[in-house]
């Protein structure tokens, strides 16, 4: 089933009690970023632009920072308040809906490196997801992202 | 300065080369970089509403991406090349640049 629809040019999540408890994660998830580096998450979000030239890549995260973190904490923000109004059977509009579309991303590559997935085909690995709930989350995140992104790309 | 036999031609003058001056004349690629845990799917649509790629065109990059590792999905001067790096990273792109 999916766990977002489109209509009326709104986007209703139809989400589980458990499902809002997960996204409620995500925000946390998002707030728990260093600098990159010391924080593996942080350098895959923010990874050296000019590979071959640490001082330029330096500079361009200087100037960058503000846009990149500006966008991650406007969408933590839209998705935090979109939870509220969702427990209460508000639909989204197709910008908030963009706004969690690309939270989940972020959160997802964030968990990703804090489980240090490096590889292609961990998805396949049942004993990894059965040993760490972590894993888990990443698949539902994963899910919820999928069924936002067919939404959004129908309005492309 | 000439010895014996040397012409009176004036020395050929080699003007400096400003290495930067060409590396900000030529374009740049934004290079996307495969990672185990961004959705094709999403890759796809970020390509799309960022570059305004087709859906073949957007879901053949995504593939060049998987399969190969890496893919060049735009080529420009460096400022616009460093504005589409960086909104990569707002999507959670693995992107960098390179000179094309």
């Amino acid at each position: 089933m999916r766990l977002f629809v489109l209509r009326d040019g709104l986007v209703r999540p139809r989400l589980s009690e458990f499902e809002v408890a997960v996204l409620k994660l995500v925000p946390r998830l998002l707030a728990d970023v260093g600098e990159p580096d010391g924080d593996a998450a942080a350098e895959r979000l923010t990874p050296q632009v000019h590979p071959d030239d640490p001082e330029r890549s330096a500079e361009f995260r200087r100037l960058a920072a503000d846009m990149i973190h500006g966008t991650r904490q406007a969408d933590t923000a839209t998705l935090a308040a979109g939870l509220d109004r969702v427990a209460s059977g508000e639909a989204l509009t197709l910008e908030e809906a963009a706004g969690w579309m690309r939270a989940l991303a972020h959160a997802r590559v964030i968990l990703g490196a804090r489980l240090g997935i490096e590889e292609d085909g961990w998805e396949a690995d049942r004993a990894a997801s059965a040993a760490d709930t972590r894993i888990g989350v990443l698949h539902l995140l994963g899910h919820m992202q999928d069924d936002l992104v067919a939404v959004l790309t129908g309005d492309l | 300065m000439t010895g014996r036999g040397g012409t009176l031609a004036p020395d050929r003058v080699i003007e400096p080369i400003d290495s930067e001056s060409i590396d900000m004349d030529r374009p740049w690629n934004v290079v996307v970089w495969n990672d185990p845990i961004n959705l094709m799917s999403y890759v796809v649509y970020v390509f799309r509403k960022v570059f305004g790629h087709s859906k073949a065109k957007a879901t053949r990059l995504m593939l060049q991406v998987h399969n190969q590792g890496r893919a060049i999905v735009a080529t420009g001067p460096l400022e616009q090349a460093e504005i589409d790096v960086a909104t990569m990273h707002s999507y959670g792109l693995w992107a960098t640049l390179e000179k094309a």
